[in-house]
């Protein structure tokens, strides 16, 4: 079965998200980019569905020309075919994001891609939607936070949790499942998955963008609350102080702190 | 004009994400949303704790097979009650489920999702300024919605559910068409 897995490009943040000046996108400057731990295990899933039953995984990503890193990045890891709907750069949201997919996927020609995995939300944005709108684009059944799959020749079963229960689903193909980390456990990409991945040919088109009725204005970080450093004193004579301090987080029993021997 | 707020139960009572989802809902009510009318899907009773979360109306959806969560055709009964009641809004958690169901609403629709809001002001007709979150909360994102009807789920830590408000008049069903 061949199998389409949608992923973003998405800054690589830690715990403090740097923004540009004009506030309008993450600071990349001291960052890389990656994909969502969500869309790495869709990949990771597709492959491996592949190589138990036959087909093809081709991996898509919509963005700059320079979101083929993340198409190669997913090609190490075994996917075969990278298709690349490239754009200025510019934010899409969801709609615009979603009809471009669809029209892509339509454009394969009919039957194409029986089962299209998507991450359950974007790592970014959070939108979680894309997997939802594609599937109401192409007529198709879909299940989101799924994390476990099972196809069969004309269905497939999949599950998700809930409130600490399970919930599982049979969807008949074709289908678009929304998926969550944890699904699996994604492979490195080995030596010769990288070699081929750098050599292999990414089909770019350039889609229509369709408007939508959501608008960035501006991002800002939120203010953090400061955290106020004391400072119990200087050399030895802190001593008296950092033993109160150590008896106080039950470190060391109280009475303890009677200062330098 | 109303605002719909879809209401996930956990056991007999709201749960706690529904009920900040309806805090919010009411917060869009004061600046000209209207009224608020929770919508609660299948057989069972309705939690006692709605009349206390600021609710003017209580829409409960049952309908021959529709006895488990169908986000599909929650949605589709969603739309139908939005273009009955002419609501401006509907409001969900950002929990699961909310968020699924928004997705198909916004999927059915062609309008758009703000998903993680924090709040909502009305700007006008058709028109809100909204504060949402991005990266998980690491990033504020002020934005403009644009819809003749606003799809919004509500961050899980945008506001405290309120302990007080209005008594809920009435109750009613509503079958789902489908």
């Amino acid at each position: 079965m061949d199998i389409l897995v949608c992923v973003k490009r998405v800054p690589t943040v830690g715990g403090l998200v740097q923004l540009t000046d004009d506030g309008q996108d993450v600071d990349t400057r001291m960052s890389g980019f990656t994909v969502s731990p969500h869309e790495e295990c869709a990949v990771e899933e597709a492959v491996r569905l592949t190589e138990r039953d036959g087909g093809a995984v081709t991996v898509l990503t919509l963005g700059p020309a320079a979101a083929a890193d993340q198409l190669r990045d997913m090609l190490a890891l075994g996917a075969h075919h990278g298709v690349l709907l490239e754009t200025d750069g510019t934010e899409w949201g969801p709609i615009a994001t979603a009809a471009a997919i669809a029209a892509a996927v339509t454009g394969f020609g009919p039957g194409a891609f029986p089962l299209i995995l998507c991450g359950n939300e974007a790592a970014d944005t959070g939108d979680f939607q894309v997997g939802i709108r594609i599937a109401a684009a192409l007529g198709r059944p879909c299940v989101t936070g799924i994390k476990q799959i099972e196809v069969a020749a004309s269905a497939l079963r999949a599950s998700r949790e809930y409130r600490g229960g399970q919930e599982e689903f049979e969807l008949p193909l074709p289908a678009v499942l929304g998926v969550r980390e944890g699904l699996n456990l994604p492979r490195y990409p080995s030596l010769p998955g990288r070699l081929r991945a750098k050599r292999a040919e990414i089909t770019v088109r350039r889609p229509e963008r369709q408007p939508e009725g959501l608008r960035k204005e501006l991002l800002r970080v939120p203010e953090q609350p400061r955290q106020q450093a004391e400072i119990l004193g200087h050399g030895a004579d802190a001593v008296p102080a950092l033993l109160g301090v150590l008896a106080e987080l039950k470190v060391l029993p109280r009475g303890s702190g009677g200062g330098p021997a | 004009m109303t605002t719909l707020c879809l209401v996930e139960r956990d056991g007999d009572a709201v749960a706690a994400s529904s009920a900040a989802a309806l805090a919010f809902a009411g917060t869009l009510a004061d600046g000209g949303g209207g009224p608020v009318t929770a919508v609660l899907f299948g057989p069972g009773a309705v939690p006692p704790d709605l009349g206390a979360a600021g609710v003017a109306l209580v829409c409960q959806v049952t309908a021959p097979g529709l006895t488990g969560y169908a986000p599909a055709a929650w949605a589709s009964a969603l739309q139908q009650l939005a273009e009955a009641r002419g609501a401006s809004a509907v409001v969900a958690a950002s929990t699961d489920r909310g968020g699924e169901v928004l997705a198909y609403l916004g999927a059915r629709t062609g309008l758009p999702v703000a998903a993680n809001c924090l709040s909502a002001v009305a700007a006008g007709p058709g028109s809100w300024r909204l504060v949402r979150q991005r990266w998980a909360g690491s990033v504020l994102e002020d934005a403009t919605l644009e819809a003749p009807l606003a799809l919004l789920t509500v961050a899980a830590d945008a506001i405290a559910p309120g302990t007080e408000g209005l008594a809920a008049e009435s109750a009613e069903s509503a079958e789902s068409a489908d």
